[in-house]
């Protein structure tokens, strides 16, 4: 994008608010983008669920294998994805404020008994380059215009 | 209560590959981090002199079982007592040794999260969360059982910790999960009309929410901590009935560093961030 002056601009699309862009400025840093990832999978029970489940063993507590795994898995892989994403970026330091979310899909065409939906959300960041001309900000209360 | 969840700093059981291709590239590129940390978060644990290493996560999908009970009794259901603590316990240890295999010193700002889906009715799944953290100088920080601390303080509240002269030790937890009797039919016709009070539930809540409260306490005296701070009680009845409830004590452990507990003179802050939000966005659902 090229703005009024030869300069080109590259806007930065990112989760993080004006304050908290104030503060990471201030502190050196600068963010780099906003990373999104989302995964779908399939959970099928195997053999340890049908063992758990054995009606001679009573209504009792346990840990259920397969769903365990399975979550545990889809929630690993849409980190790993979300970290090689910010990777790509040399000068990347990290990413700051990831939130994950869980989704159940109303999809019975895997023939599974579950499927799931998990999204990350995150903000890469990296050490400023340039240093950035300080912006004092002042809140001015009350105040009548004419 | 009974704590059967053993603790292997090296194990990668139930770690799914990716999990441990992450683990694997994390250490190998240890100036990179991944972290749920808010902005302000991330860099007052810095301050704090800890570098953040990488998002943890600890989870397990359990069966909670059955108990009767009597109708017009107050009783603790330990079954399900036991259900809910283990289930914790096992995804808190997951996240701990996630963040041993990164070499941290720590995981801050832990979530506990219990999840119910209405894919199993007697399934839920807890979720321990948070950012493991290691001491730029190399100065140990570990709990005394030697596992990495933890807590589910703030970046702002840890720093303050650390500034005061105390350090966490770990997230000490409780809970009861307790049957609310019912009331007879002539009890609850001697009452019409009438404002009283009414003992049972009051005997009950009561009962329910010190025996969460003690069992807290007795892990931090565990950890030989001086004291809980950030004591959450939470009370829920997870889908269980109006009549039974579980309470949940959640707080972190503290021990003092130093003797004198010194802090910078408190200013006055006039916030214009989200007051429902977190900072830093919207969470997803």
């Amino acid at each position: 994008m090229r703005g009024l002056t030869d300069t080109p601009v590259v806007p930065v699309v990112t989760s993080l608010g004006a304050p908290e862009l104030a503060t990471l400025a201030a502190a050196g840093y600068e963010p780099l983008g906003l990373l999104f990832e989302t995964g779908v999978w399939a959970i099928v029970p195997g053999q340890a669920t049908l063992e758990a489940y054995r009606p001679e063993l009573g209504r009792r507590n346990f840990e259920h294998p397969d769903f365990t795994a399975g979550l545990n898995e889809i929630r690993r892989g849409v980190l790993a994805r979300m970290r090689s994403q910010a990777r790509e970026r040399a000068d990347c330091a990290g990413i700051v404020g990831i939130q994950l979310g869980l989704a159940r899909e109303d999809d019975d065409r895997a023939g599974s008994s579950l499927v799931v939906s998990i999204d990350a959300i995150g903000a890469p960041i990296a050490p400023a380059h340039a240093s950035r001309p300080t912006v004092r900000t002042a809140l001015e209360l009350g105040g009548m215009t004419a | 209560m009974t704590d059967d969840t053993t603790y292997d700093a090296a194990s990668t059981a139930g770690v799914p590959e990716h999990g441990r291709e992450r683990i694997a590239r994390m250490r190998e590129q240890p100036r990179f981090f991944t972290s749920d940390l808010t902005v302000n978060e991330f860099l007052l644990v810095k301050e704090a002199g800890f570098d953040p290493l990488g998002l943890v996560v600890g989870s397990s999908i359990y069966h909670i079982g059955f108990q009767s009970r009597t109708w017009n009794k107050n009783q603790e259901l330990d079954v399900l007592t036991q259900a809910m603590y283990h289930a914790r316990e096992l995804a808190m240890t997951r996240m701990e040794e996630e963040a041993d295999q990164l070499g941290a010193d720590g995981v801050v700002g832990v979530r506990l999260e219990v999840g119910r889906y209405e894919w199993g009715t007697d399934l839920a799944e807890f979720i321990a969360i948070g950012t493991a953290v290691k001491h730029s100088e190399g100065l140990l920080h570990r709990a005394p059982n030697g596992r990495p601390f933890t807590s589910d303080l703030s970046g702002q509240d840890f720093w303050t910790l650390l500034t005061a002269g105390y350090r966490p030790l770990g997230l000490v937890m409780g809970n009861c999960v307790y049957h609310v009797a019912h009331q007879g039919l002539a009890n609850w016709f001697k009452q019409i009309g009438r404002n009283q009070e009414m003992p049972n539930f009051t005997q009950a809540l009561y009962d329910a929410r010190e025996l969460a409260m003690e069992r807290m306490q007795t892990e931090a005296e565990r950890l030989e901590a001086e004291g809980i701070v950030a004591v959450q009680l939470h009370e829920r009845s997870h889908g269980w009935g109006s009549h039974v409830i579980e309470f949940f004590a959640i707080g972190t452990a503290v021990l003092p560093i130093r003797e004198d507990h010194q802090i910078p003179p408190p200013s006055l802050v006039l916030t214009l961030n989200d007051p429902l939000g977190r900072e830093g966005g919207n969470r997803l659902p």
